[in-house]
């Protein structure tokens, strides 16, 4: 049976995550927003990070943000 | 209750040892019957790892009663959704990303990661990942197409009849109060269009017909270069199937709808006089009509006579039996094939729940 993988990240280690993609200085600083509402992100209302034409789309935990994410945000 | 009683007379007529070697046999059978099911053996795994992660509190247990569960029950449901003969969505696995302490990751193309939330929030990660594999892997090919308002509304409608088949009253409750509610709320468009599908949903022609037939159009236009056209092809089968889905009674309304990639006729058996008095003669004649327009898709639909099955067994019988003729002499015409038959449970004109019968017909014509 064919899957879509989804990769998931643990709630208690989205620093970590944010550390190993050498993001986790912005996400201190608050200079990660969120690509579709311009909110910015933090460790509590992230939801969703992916790269597009070399492009890193973050998106907030907003469910109108999520689904244009899942729906634009990758291909 | 039943196993017990059986296991009890065995117990009884044979002695403890034929009961518990029964016994035996039928826990063997069950557990067999999980393990040849991967979706049964997640769901069973995140159970056995709920229990070690209460008692252990480890994160790692979490992690995998969230992943089996999520998995398990998803694929569950989605195998019960019927797209004629397709599966769709795509099943989904999960894999947790696991980056020891100074490790470095670069994120590629095309690649997105999400958060969960903890376990006792799992509602919320059954719809979020619902939600991103509905929209993920469906409309694919057409997406562009589809006005953002109207992708909502068909988005929504199949999250809902995926966690629908779920069966769990929280998880249904908290997507509707989180996330259908809100979105139709929010936006006159998605509304209006949510209008539409779900009343095209409530008679059942949600996933026979409108999913089946956008999944054909996809493939029809593959390699084609987007045109106008093909937008107002979508919406144009939505408006003929919602104008069928609330027609009143003895309501005349196009059952034909053809474009240029889509193609499609109804052959509703619906009225109980004209198939017992008249026989299936003006049925035929109307399929031969529908090919005439070149028709290349004929959905016959069914609906129960429970009600004449109380007033007249005979009159039943005889409906059944001259139903059963159309469709042999529909299956005897060299150009008509039988794609799938599915019975389902939908909503009347009336307001009445009726049981209900779709077969999908397609039709080759010599080029």
């Amino acid at each position: 049976m064919k899957e879509e993988i989804i990769q998931a990240i643990h709630h208690d280690e989205v620093e970590q995550f944010f550390k190993s993609i050498d993001l986790y200085s912005q996400l201190v600083s608050g200079d990660l927003k969120c690509t579709i509402c311009g909110n910015i992100i933090t460790k509590d209302n992230f939801r969703a990070i992916g790269k597009k034409s070399g492009e890193i789309i973050i998106c907030c935990n907003n469910e109108g943000c999520y689904n244009q994410f899942i729906k634009e945000g990758v291909e | 209750m039943e196993i017990l009683s059986f296991i009890w007379g065995l117990i009884k007529n044979y002695g403890i040892d034929v009961g518990f070697i029964a016994l035996i046999i039928l826990i063997s059978i069950k557990f067999f019957l999980i393990l040849m099911d991967e979706n049964k053996t997640a769901i069973w795994r995140a159970k056995i790892y709920k229990s070690l992660m209460y008692f252990s509190e480890k994160r790692e247990y979490e992690k995998k009663y969230v992943s089996n569960d999520i998995r398990g029950r998803l694929n569950q449901a989605r195998v019960k959704l019927n797209f004629g003969k397709d599966l769709l969505p795509k099943a989904v696995g999960i894999e947790w990303v696991e980056n020891a302490e100074g490790e470095t990751y670069t994120i590629k193309e095309g690649e997105f990661f999400v958060k969960l939330d903890p376990a006792n929030c799992q509602e919320n990660n059954i719809v979020t990942l619902a939600t991103a594999i509905v929209e993920r892997t469906s409309l694919v090919g057409i997406r562009n197409l589809i006005e953002k308002p109207l992708q909502n509304s068909i988005d929504l409608n199949l999250v809902k009849e995926l966690l629908d088949r779920m069966g769990n009253e929280r998880i249904k409750d908290w997507f509707f109060s989180e996330k259908y509610d809100p979105e139709i709320k929010n936006d006159e468009k998605t509304n209006e269009w949510n209008t539409k599908i779900s009343e095209i949903n409530e008679k059942g022609l949600f996933l026979r017909i409108l999913i089946v037939e956008l999944k054909e159009f996809s493939k029809k236009i593959k390699g084609l270069e987007p045109r106008p056209y093909m937008k107002g092809e979508i919406e144009g089968l939505i408006e003929f199937l919602y104008k069928y889905a609330i027609r009143k009674y003895e309501e005349r309304i196009p059952l034909d709808y053809r474009k240029a990639h889509i193609g499609i006729g109804f052959l509703p058996v619906a009225k109980t006089d004209k198939i017992l008095h008249e026989g299936i003669e003006k049925y035929i004649k109307a399929i031969a009509i529908k090919m005439e327009y070149e028709i290349d898709t004929l959905y016959m639909i069914v609906f129960d006579k429970e009600m004449l099955a109380e007033f007249s067994p005979e009159a039943k019988q005889r409906f059944d039996e001259i139903v059963n003729n159309l469709e042999t002499s529909i299956k005897e015409h060299p150009q008509i094939f039988k794609d799938f038959e599915d019975k389902y449970i939908c909503v009347d004109q009336f307001g009445n729940r009726r049981h209900a019968k779709c077969i999908r017909y397609r039709i080759k014509y010599e080029n």
